[in-house]
């Protein structure tokens, strides 16, 4: 499988510094191998609650489905960040019942990255360049920057607060009551001009 | 990923039907038979698993079972 690359920046703690990365519009197998043997042992050791999300399995079940795209982050030759998004949901907001959205169902940020789970990380905007892909998908099958996703609990102030996405609270039919955000065309454009 | 290009040819029904979408989404016409083949695809693809394909109206709490060919 071969897949486009675009060039994205990513803030290197350390330095301070943009350093490239770059967005592959598919998860490649070294993505699935770096989850599996890089990212894995800290994500158990520390009892995540995503700790038992398999790429692998998830690649192979959604990637016969169209509805589908991948989407990784790859800095210094390693994985930084993967994401599947669903395309043919629908909006729930008022303003925008019925639209059709980009739906985020997966965004795993590399551990190392995460402030939560490291005092020292590494690389600081993964989480954002996902967001920012998934608009900009968004954007490119006509549905102008809709997106919408159900946020692990420790996630919620990112994708309120830094994202500026409307939160419409816990969602019952969903497990574990996650909350669910949807982001506005006029939201997207605030936040494409602020990344 | 790399995009290839055909020729659709639709009578003026399809057509209609077609710009009436495209209007109602605000999506252009590529957009949207794009979305309406991902859309048949997780229908077709959960049909075959044995799913079936209902429509509930809230207000009267029908249910009705979408025949997809």
């Amino acid at each position: 499988m071969t897949a486009n690359v675009s060039n994205v920046y990513l803030v290197e703690v350390s330095s301070g510094q943009l350093v490239k990365a770059e967005l592959h519009d598919a998860i490649l197998p070294r993505h699935l191998d770096h989850h599996e043997r890089l990212w894995k042992p800290l994500i158990q050791a520390r009892q995540e609650e995503h700790g038992h999300w398999d790429w692998q399995s998830k690649c192979r079940h959604y990637s016969a489905q169209l509805s589908y795209e991948f989407l990784a982050v790859e800095c210094q030759q390693e994985t930084q960040g993967l994401m599947i998004v669903n395309t043919i949901r629908r909006c729930r907001l008022p303003q925008q019942t019925n639209k059709h959205l980009v739906y985020v169902e997966y965004l795993e940020v590399a551990p190392w990255n995460r402030p939560h789970v490291t005092v020292d990380p590494k690389y600081r905007l993964v989480g954002t360049v996902m967001l920012a892909a998934a608009i900009q998908l968004s954007i490119d099958d006509g549905n102008k920057g809709r997106i919408g996703l159900h946020s692990l609990p420790q996630a919620d102030t990112f994708y309120r607060d830094r994202c500026g996405m409307t939160d419409l609270g816990p969602d019952a039919s969903i497990f574990g009551n996650l909350h669910y955000f949807e982001m506005t065309e006029q939201q997207a454009t605030q936040f494409m001009q602020r990344s | 990923m790399s995009k290839r290009t055909m020729t659709l040819n639709l009578t003026e029904r399809e057509m209609i039907v077609l710009d009436d979408l495209c209007a109602k989404k605000g999506l252009n016409k590529t957009a949207l038979l794009r979305q309406a083949l991902r859309l048949y695809q997780a229908v077709d693809t959960r049909l075959e698993q044995g799913d079936k394909l209902l429509f509930e109206n809230d207000a009267t709490n029908a249910k009705a079972e979408l025949m997809v060919l």
